[in-house]
């Protein structure tokens, strides 16, 4: 599987997760309940989104090794 | 003062814990998978590709050989009249086959250069996931932790205030499973309050 691949189903692992804290979120409303958005899903976010930036940076120097080395 | 939970539903809390899980497994998977596609390309580079315009140099380095020895061939024969033989083909040929020669020879080069490119890429991507399987690894399993105990406790006060009832009413405000002193992340949930309890904080 392509790195491309697996970046673009983090994404959406990501988009899942954010939209079933929204979900939850709604029905836990408490300071516990904002601890745990800043304590999990805001680091999530931040993490997933360097994770992307480095897949995409593989993702490139790959497909630059595939082209110059066929 | 108690401090109470505001949970409408517990199974809102169960729902975030399958989401948490499902997220941690579809992070390693896309990682397992990243690193994996790095393997195959530095192993295609250095087995494959290596062997194969290392092959491609040999072939055509003999090539060269023959397009030379056509052209010499060419140059030996007798003039006819007074104009020598046409070499422009032989000649053309030869420059194909040098260029050809030329190009396996940089491939060869390029695969080196881009493996140690690749290797030197793969560490720094590794560090820039640090956070990253940091928090697959250790800081949403114990997400995972703390929703456990909330459900527990929560559970286990609704079943002691209301035995007939599958779930507190929306809004409804709960004992909180675990004080400010919780709030550490691992931190045992503390028992779902009783009235008693709460006859002595009045």
């Amino acid at each position: 599987m392509s790195v491309e691949t697996s970046s673009t189903r983090l994404a959406h692992a990501l988009k899942s997760f954010r939209q079933v804290w929204q979900e939850s979120r709604a029905e836990w409303r408490d300071q516990k309940a904002s601890s745990f958005e800043e304590k999990y899903v805001v680091l999530a976010e931040a993490c997933v989104r360097t994770a992307l930036t480095a897949m995409d940076e593989m993702n490139g120097t790959l497909a630059g090794a595939r082209r110059d080395c066929r | 003062m108690a401090e109470y939970a505001r949970v409408g539903s517990i199974d809102a809390l169960r729902a975030l814990r399958s989401g948490v899980l499902r997220f941690i497994e579809a992070a390693e998977q896309a990682t397992f998978e990243v690193e994996s596609e790095i393997q195959r390309t530095l192993e295609w580079l250095r087995r494959d590709q290596a062997a194969h315009w290392r092959g491609q140099v040999r072939r055509r380095t003999e090539d060269v050989r023959r397009a030379r020895l056509a052209l010499n061939r060419k140059k030996s024969l007798p003039a006819i009249g007074t104009r020598p033989p046409s070499t422009v083909e032989e000649e053309d040929a030869l420059n194909l086959a040098r260029r050809r020669l030329e190009e396996a020879e940089q491939k060869i080069q390029a695969v080196k250069v881009w493996a140690q490119r690749i290797e030197k890429k793969r560490t720094a991507y590794r560090g820039s996931l640090g956070p990253f399987l940091a928090l697959t690894d250790g800081e949403l399993p114990r997400a995972v932790r703390e929703l456990d105990q909330m459900v527990a406790s929560l559970d286990a006060y609704v079943a002691l205030e209301t035995p007939d009832a599958e779930v507190a009413p929306a809004g409804a405000g709960m004992p909180r499973p675990g004080g400010p002193e919780d709030d550490e992340p691992g931190a045992p949930a503390r028992p779902a309050e009783t009235p008693q309890d709460r006859d002595d904080e009045r």
